[in-house]
């Protein structure tokens, strides 16, 4: 059963999120604030992060800074309630900058849980993929050690 | 006996295992302090320890070591992660594990299924002289290997 933490300082959302994975059989853990969450990833290897973006105290985007620090391999789903993609009133755009850092998705809240269930499964594929090729390239430097 | 004592200051973290572990049909005391955790293990016994080596107040291997004292046949998973602010490693668990009997390591973090499966794998030997226990199973954590330092 795949592993995905919510990192969200919204209860509701939480919540929502919670009950619906937990339908689609995904094992589901909780945390309402991006230090809560690094703490939990730093205990926990998680098959996936979804991570709000605008959260009191630590940002999505630190959060996001630090998930990589710990696990690169560790695919996460940006999502925000706020839309700043208008360039003209210098407003940043905060899902493009999670895209940019490696996010797998970026959904603007309200979403559909069909899309948020499509890019979890991307993620998972995507993690599945990077654990392979560590796997291969860990069996290929093995290789080469023993015949040196 | 199927009760499980979980000791680590941070309560989502206490969360975590003992939700992983109650799934499993384990029966989990989760506790973040370690002074409480303290009077715990003299007190109570159990069919094993999940102890988080680094503790808010008190040091965890005291924690580990009052366990040990009260119940020699208990047995004891040191855990400990990475303190990524000082770049400290996780503690030698192999060495530690093979000098005491009884004892294994979880190095955070830690998959999941390798802590149901280490929980299973050290409550599935006989109860009695911690001596005859096997060597601490090795876990692999390919996910992990980029962080280490």
């Amino acid at each position: 059963m795949p592993t995905i933490l919510i990192i969200d300082d919204d209860h509701a959302t939480r919540a929502a999120l919670e009950m619906l994975l937990k339908q689609k059989k995904f094992g589901v853990f909780l945390a309402p604030d991006g230090s809560t969450g690094i703490r939990l990833i730093g205990s926990v290897c998680f098959d996936a992060v979804v991570i709000d973006m605008f959260m009191p105290g630590m940002d999505g985007l630190a959060t996001v800074r630090q998930l990589i620090k710990i696990d690169p391999t560790v695919p996460f789903i940006a999502i925000s309630g706020y839309a700043f993609t208008d360039r003209r009133q210098g407003a940043p755009d905060f899902l493009g900058m999670a895209i940019k850092l490696g996010a797998t998705a970026a959904l603007q809240k309200p979403f559909d849980i069909l899309d948020l269930l499509e890019a979890i499964n991307r993620a998972l594929e995507v993690r599945q993929r990077l654990l392979t090729e560590i796997k291969d390239r860990a069996g290929g430097l093995a290789s080469v050690r023993k015949a040196s | 006996m199927n009760n499980i004592l979980v000791v680590d200051d941070e309560v989502g973290i206490c969360c975590v295992i003992q939700h992983l572990l109650a799934r499993q049909g384990y029966v989990v005391t989760a506790m973040t302090d370690g002074r409480a955790a303290l009077e715990a293990v003299a007190r109570d016994e159990y069919a094993a320890a999940l102890i988080d080596l680094n503790l808010a107040e008190i040091d965890g291997k005291q924690v580990i070591r009052a366990a040990r004292a009260a119940w020699p046949n208990m047995p004891i998973v040191m855990m400990s992660g990475l303190v990524l602010e000082s770049g400290c490693g996780a503690p030698d668990f192999p060495d530690m594990s093979a000098r005491i009997p009884g004892l294994y390591g979880l190095a955070k973090p830690f998959k999941p299924t390798d802590l149901i499966q280490l929980v299973q794998d050290i409550l599935s030997f006989p109860a009695g002289d911690a001596l005859a226990w096997p060597a601490a199973p090795r876990l692999e954590n390919p996910a992990a290997a980029p962080a280490r330092r």
